[in-house]
């Protein structure tokens, strides 16, 4: 019995295809830019590196010894802050992992997480559960895609560096909402590990107050093509096809000073935030297609408060965004 | 050969958006037109698949009787380098689908055919690939200047969540891929070109019940745009070969009572072009039930086969009896074991396995490339060569090949040797694939750059537009 599956429909119509959110393109000859925004009011704006924050992330991740050999207890039900200091409901982790690092040290996975330059090619076991409702599971329920490979089997100080990772939705490496070491000792010892707010510590040390402002016309619709940054806020080289996601936020009352100290909670202090998810990839974008919580358009930045953009990479380990700057109101 | 007079010009469906579209770099659909508007052999549509938008269909009307060949003639501007090879539809078009593209990339093409001996060419127009969908992970190319690169595209699979099959070439760029919608599949083992020249075809390793929800084996169209579960192959898993005749061998569990307890065997079963089902081999006929179960799957545990056109032959390999098959297709008889506790050939020191949990294979006459997991406590998967010597009775060692430093790769893995005297190595639970010489040095490196993607079972072809393929 064959069951045919819906076929795509056809788009030819460019309106559709700009719909779509097809974004805004970066190879181009032409001069899409048009000069200098503020001069011109067009506002098409094209960041550069100069625009970009600076970023040091430090984790530090705690080690915790358990029994070797043995399909250990992995217990969240004290978790009540996510790594960043965020609050969470354990039952709302939807996915544990454990990584293996065979040739990695602590020190180095912690470098690898915070740069996202972790590699598949680093990991020599990696199994997953899905997790929603539960607060525990047994390091024996993990599984490589759905396939049981006895993982407990393998749970030995010398098949690597063990990292268990609870996260927010089931993208690999995405969502990372606290993580810990696993150090497999000979029995007997702990056949449980409680991962708690303090399992890892991360530290940011931000300057956003020193970047170069954006300079952009207010109450314009505005465009942004970053296809010239080469450096992302780490210092590392920037990797457009990281970014998935674009945002603005205004805050009334804040400075750039006060955002850079609150650098993990700018999604929870705006006073006005519009995202879109480049699910086409590319590297500009129309940000009138940005949408608040409520579905409005953003309709173009204002000259008080301060305004933000943000391009972000939601699927890497380090929350912090590749890119972020101020915008300069310009009438 | 006579070529059109330079009076075609490429332009948008929509020339009020031209000026928008080159602006917004969106992939450019578009007609190549005379610049009459008057019917004109050189009038093409050109058709960027919003699906896939690396794939572009060129359609036109040749505007002569009787073509004897139509094609596409398109690389990156300034070449003509590749060609892609056109079919005629129903209403009496010619259509080509162009593959092998790199995305957001510009490229120049043409339309030509021969007719009466005659080949006519019309002018270039371009196009401008899509961009990647942003959920696809990076892949970083390393060169590692070992020899030449050898020219080709790479037919695999990311295992993840959702599993995306991807083509890359072989400097590590994405030429093709499949995004799942919701209710996706957990995971694809295989990616193969049909011989219809206008699809792939998808393994699912398994549904994860053996039950319930066996693995399907999927076609989708070029562009993406057409995608359907081929009729009667809906419960195999890991592999499956395609005859040139289009008949589809599966692997597929066998369950049975064994003293009370529920066990699968694997056999090989053809999905016929008329969509009778006919068993070709069967396990239980050759191995008695080890009395040791592999939950959830078949305690031989099939995970790879191939089909032999010269020899008319399946290869089939069985993990968990660590042994490979050679079974004549007319017959079902079983021509060799290599491997496992009954091997027809005695391999290199006494050792019945290569080693353990193998995986992928290449026949080559009288020799075989494998993919050898290998013992997880050794911790060294390898690719072993053989040379099989029918009137000795020996396997002979002719090569072998391990990472640096060494891996174990737990699950799948693949090996081809390529033309080139190269050979493409897939580290699959590593999301690593490799081309290394003959003294095993790295010519080149791709790595998923990110945690979480592996790779599954990869086809290598040097064209797009071979089939079948040769491995």
């Amino acid at each position: 019995m064959s069951r045919l599956l819906p076929t795509r429909l056809l788009l030819l119509s460019i309106p559709a295809l700009l719909l779509l959110g097809c974004p805004t393109g970066d190879d181009d000859d032409d001069d899409t830019t048009g000069g200098d925004p503020c001069e011109t009011g067009t506002g098409d704006l094209a960041v550069v590196d100069d625009n970009n924050y600076d970023f040091v992330g430090t984790l530090d991740i705690s080690t915790e010894e358990v029994q070797e050999l043995t399909s250990i207890t992995i217990d969240w039900s004290g978790l009540t802050l996510d790594m960043q200091g965020h609050p969470v409901d354990p039952t709302e982790i939807d996915m544990v992992s454990a990584v293996v690092f065979r040739y990695l040290s602590e020190e180095e996975i912690e470098e690898g997480l915070s740069t996202n330059t972790l590699e598949q090619a680093d990991v020599a076991l990696y199994v997953f559960a899905e997790t929603a409702g539960l607060t525990s599971i047994e390091l024996g329920e993990l599984t490589l895609f759905g396939t049981d490979i006895d993982v407990e089997t393998y749970f030995e100080a010398s098949y690597g560096t063990w990292l268990i990772t609870l996260a927010k939705g089931t993208t690999p490496g995405a969502g990372t909402v606290m993580p810990v070491f696993l150090q497999p000792v000979v029995a007997p010892a702990e056949t449980t590990v409680y991962v708690t707010n303090d399992s890892t510590l991360l530290t940011v040390d931000a300057n956003l107050a020193g970047v170069t402002s954006l300079p952009a016309p207010v109450d314009t619709p505005l465009t942004v093509d970053w296809g010239d940054l080469t450096t992302d806020g780490q210092g590392n080289e920037f990797q457009a096809g990281d970014v998935d996601q674009v945002m603005v936020g205004y805050y009334s009352t804040l400075t750039a000073t006060d955002l850079e100290e609150q650098l993990l909670d700018l999604e929870y202090i705006y006073d006005g935030m519009w995202v879109y998810d480049l699910e086409e990839g590319g590297s500009s974008l129309d940000l009138s297609q940005l949408t608040d919580d409520g579905g409005a358009s953003f309709g173009g930045i204002t000259d008080d408060g301060t305004w933000i953009l943000a391009l972000r990479c939601t699927a890497c380990p380090n929350p912090a965004p590749p890119f972020l700057t101020t915008f300069a109101p310009c009438e | 050969m006579r070529t059109a007079d330079p009076r075609t010009v490429l332009r948008s469906l929509f020339a009020a958006c031209t000026l928008a579209l080159s602006l917004t770099g969106c992939p450019t659909n578009g007609v190549i037109v005379a610049d009459d508007d008057t019917a004109d052999p050189c009038d093409a549509e050109v058709t960027v698949s919003p699906v896939v938008g690396t794939v572009v269909t060129v359609r036109w009307t040749p505007g002569v009787d009787e073509v004897d060949d139509a094609w596409v003639e398109y690389g990156v501007p300034g070449t003509l380098d590749r060609t892609a090879p056109a079919q005629e539809t129903d209403d009496g078009q010619f259509e080509a689908v162009v593959l092998g593209l790199r995305a957001s990339t510009d490229y120049a093409l043409r339309t030509a055919v021969t007719a009466g001996g005659e080949t006519t060419t019309c002018d270039v127009g371009t196009v401008t690939t899509g961009p990647l969908p942003a959920s696809m992970p990076g892949f970083a190319w390393h060169a590692a200047g070992a020899g030449d690169i050898t020219p080709g595209y790479m037919l695999t699979s990311l295992v993840a969540t959702p599993p995306m099959p991807v083509i890359l070439d072989t400097e590590g760029h994405v030429v093709w891929w499949y995004e799942f919608d919701e209710g996706h599949p957990s995971a694809m083992s295989r990616l193969i070109p049909s011989v219809d020249g206008r699809s792939f075809i998808l393994q699912e390793p398994s549904g994860g019940d053996q039950f319930e929800d066996p693995g399907d084996v999927l076609r989708v169209s070029y562009d993406g745009m057409g995608t359907e579960v081929i009729a009667g192959a809906e419960s195999g898993h890991h592999d499956m070969a395609e005859l040139p005749d289009g008949t589809l061998a599966i692997i597929e569990e066998d369950w049975r009572d064994v003293e009370g307890e529920q066990v699968a065997a694997d056999r090989i079963v053809e999905v016929q072009p008329d969509g009778s089902l006919v068993e070709i081999w069967n396990a239980w006929d050759h191995e008695a039930y080890t009395g040791v179960a592999d939950e959830g799957f078949s305690f031989t545990h099939a995970n790879a086969i191939d089909h032999v056109e010269a020899e008319d032959a399946y290869h089939v390999s069985l993990r968990n009896l660590h042994t490979i098959y050679k079974i004549d297709r007319a017959s079902g008889d079983v021509l060799w074991k290599l491997g496992g506790e009954d091997s027809s050939f005695t391999l290199p020191g006494g050792d019945t396995g290569f080693s353990y949990y193998q995986h992928q294979f290449q026949p080559m006459g009288d020799e075989i490339l494998i993919f050898d997991n290998g013992d997880p406590a050794v911790y060294d998967s390898r690719v072993v060569h053989y040379r099989l010597d029918p009137f000795t009775d020996e396997a002979e060692l002719l090569w072998e090949h391990h990472s640096d430093p060494p891996v174990y790769n737990y699950g799948l893995g693949d090996v081809t040797r390529l033309d080139s005297g190269n050979t493409l190595v897939t580290w699959s639970v590593f999301g690593r694939l490799e081309e290394v010489n003959p003294g095993g040095e790295p010519v080149w490196r791709i790595n998923v750059d990110e945690i979480g993607a592996g790779i599954a079972y990869t086809t290598f072809l040097e064209s797009l537009y071979v089939t079948p393929p040769p491995y």
